[in-house]
């Protein structure tokens, strides 16, 4: 059985704007997978209608069988939700927090307790677990929430913009923590970012958003491969021989390559067989933020930085 | 599907929550504690010296205390619908809502949450008015202690009751600026169309008919009864309507939560 299935779902706010404007796709039992696209595209939405907090205008959305919002007291028991927003309480110790939403999740007081003191441990917060959640950093805050997230063992994680507004050791840590959890527990797990490079390493699957639709869906090699392909870069004094497709581009011989880290011992034996000589050598791999670009349509880092120091400030403003 | 023991815990939990929050961070409490003390020490005192108000045959001071109590109370109640915007805004509210609990116990829970908050408020205003009584020969209390105790479970009611008030108001007015803002344009009204200043008898006719609709108005004849009269004549109607009024209070909020998430 797929572990999520969305048709046709369409979100207006109140009158105004189609957040999201007819969006279908199906996610299989252990995928990662991805939702990616600009500011405003429409991720958060999504992610909100199929964890119960918001109704959908039309279409169909189920989560294992269970369709909303019929069902949404099964759906909720089977899902973990990580909001883009900080959702741990600042006041409460990290503890504390772990402890509630055990209860909130049917846990017994001991169980809880049990339950709270397991996810402190592994979460390697321990040492932190009496000191209230306002004087954890960014790493540890995000930690903390996606193992409030875990504790009545989901079978679908929903984690939106996970690594917002974390450094790059902690940012690479939570990845590292969220594939660590996927390959113990198997679940499915649901994530939006803006960090293409992660989305590539961890996602089994992407779906790529632009303005309330979806624009693509495939694996990362798929979307990669369906723009444009990686290049060499030669710097050659000499004459060239005749390859294929190649060019020359401000005084460099550029060749397209599937894999040009593969080919590029080759294509310097050839030209040196032929008599020239190397004076530099690049590779240019295509990039899933080429794909994104293609896609979306804009360039993810004039967008990024803003909403970054946006949400980064929002934080801020939360845990002082 | 869910069931009544789930939902119980769910509002239990929702409790622990604010109780656990409290412990935390108690100086609202210690600075809200200032405001009642200052109206009972200058408002009551000038009203007490002029003798405008019949309060049949109790001193101004005395009357006013229980009145002064159910507006700490208020106050601290008030601000809950502006912390769920809040929550909401912070994306604490969406960590409850996606647990598998009705938005009912939910909405149950925060209005109870209020209540935590109310009784520690009501605990440090009681204990001043007492100490005051032993200075102030003005204030005259019930030497009670059992009718002192009972004042606790008659605060939260009436905080849970408010809070359901301004938790509606919530779910209507959605953002934060006009939630505060409607906030306090229903506090003053509900405090002063109250029994908690003078006695309903001597209002006009058109305040005699708020007072009557006014629940705090039932929360203050209770409190009165306990810590003054000893008259509990009215009791059961008192926590009838109370009653009464947060489970209509808390139904409109159910039916409207799904507003605040839009
Ligand atoms: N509560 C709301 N009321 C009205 N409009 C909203 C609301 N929430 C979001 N929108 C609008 O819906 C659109 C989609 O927003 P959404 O938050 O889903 O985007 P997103 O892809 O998650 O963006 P980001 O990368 O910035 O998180 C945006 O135009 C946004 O302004
Ligand atoms: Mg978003």
């Amino acid at each position: 059985m797929p572990a999520i299935e969305v048709s046709n779902l369409r979100k207006r706010y109140g009158k105004g704007v189609l957040a999201v404007d007819g969006v279908s796709f199906g996610i299989d039992d252990g995928e990662i997978f991805g939702l990616l696209g600009p500011n405003g595209a429409g991720k958060t939405t999504i992610i909100k209608v199929m964890t119960t907090l918001l109704t959908a205008t039309e279409g169909r959305v189920t989560i294992f069988g269970n369709e909303r919002p019929r069902n949404d007291y099964e759906i909720r028991n089977l899902i973990g939700y990580v909001p883009q927003d900080v959702s741990s309480d600042a006041a409460l110790t990290g503890y504390e927090n772990l402890l509630i939403s055990a209860k909130l999740y049917g846990r017994g007081g001991k169980d809880a307790r049990r339950v709270s003191e397991d996810v402190l441990r592994q979460l390697s917060l321990w040492d932190a677990k009496d000191r209230v959640a306002k004087t954890y950093s960014g790493g540890m805050i995000r930690k903390l929430e996606i193992g409030q997230a875990m504790v009545h063992d989901p079978k679908i994680l929903f984690l939106d913009e996970p690594t917002i507004g974390l450094d790059p050791v902690a940012r690479k840590q939570v990845w590292a923590f969220i594939r660590e959890l996927k390959e113990r527990t198997k679940m499915t797990v649901i994530i939006t970012t803006h960090y293409m490079e992660e989305a590539d390493h961890l996602c089994d699957r992407i779906a790529i958003m632009s303005i309330g639709k979806i624009a693509t869906i495939g694996t990362p090699a798929e979307l990669k491969a369906s723009v444009s392909q990686g290049a060499i870069i030669l710097g050659v004094k000499g004459t060239p021989p005749l390859i294929p497709n190649s060019r020359q581009e401000n005084g460099s011989l550029v060749i397209p390559a599937t894999n040009p880290a593969r080919e590029l011992p080759g294509y310097i034996d050839l030209l040196r067989a032929n008599g020239c000589e190397i004076l530099s050598a690049n590779i240019r791999e295509t990039t899933l933020e080429d794909a994104f670009v293609k896609y979306a349509g804009t360039r993810i880092e004039e967008m990024d930085q803003w909403s970054s120091v946006r949400k980064m400030r929002r934080v801020a403003r939360r845990m002082a | 599907m869910m069931n009544i023991k789930n939902e119980v815990r769910n509002v239990l939990t929702i409790i622990e929550l604010e109780a656990r929050r409290l412990r935390h961070d108690y100086t609202d409490i210690a600075v809200r504690a200032i405001q009642p003390i200052v109206w009972l020490l200058v408002f009551g005192t000038v009203f007490s010296k002029n003798r405008v108000i019949d309060t049949g045959g109790y001193s101004y001071l005395s009357f006013v205390a229980p009145g002064i109590l159910a507006q700490a109370v208020l106050f601290v109640a008030i601000f809950f619908g502006i912390m769920l915007v809040w929550d909401r805004d912070s994306g604490n509210l969406a960590k409850l809502l996606v647990a598998p609990a009705s938005r009912f116990s939910l909405v149950i829970g925060k209005c109870f949450s209020a209540s935590v908050r109310a009784i520690a408020q009501a605990v440090v205003v009681i204990s001043l008015i007492l100490m005051l009584s032993l200075f102030v020969t003005d204030i005259s209390l019930s030497n009670n202690p059992v009718y002192i105790l009972l004042t606790l479970p008659v605060v939260v009611l009436i905080a849970a009751v408010a809070a359901s008030i301004s938790i509606l108001f919530a779910t209507i007015f959605r953002t934060r600026e006009r939630v505060m803002g409607f906030g306090q344009l229903l506090t003053l009204p509900l405090f002063f169309t109250s029994s908690a200043l003078y006695p309903i008898e001597i209002m006009p006719w058109y305040l005699q008919w708020m007072a009557k609709v006014n629940p705090l108005t039932y929360g203050v004849d209770l409190l009165r009864g306990l810590m003054l009269t000893g008259d509990l004549s009215n009791a059961l109607l008192d926590v009838g309507v109370l009653l009464g009024f947060l489970a209509v209070m808390s139904l409109a909020c159910t039916a409207l939560f799904r507003r605040m998430m839009e």
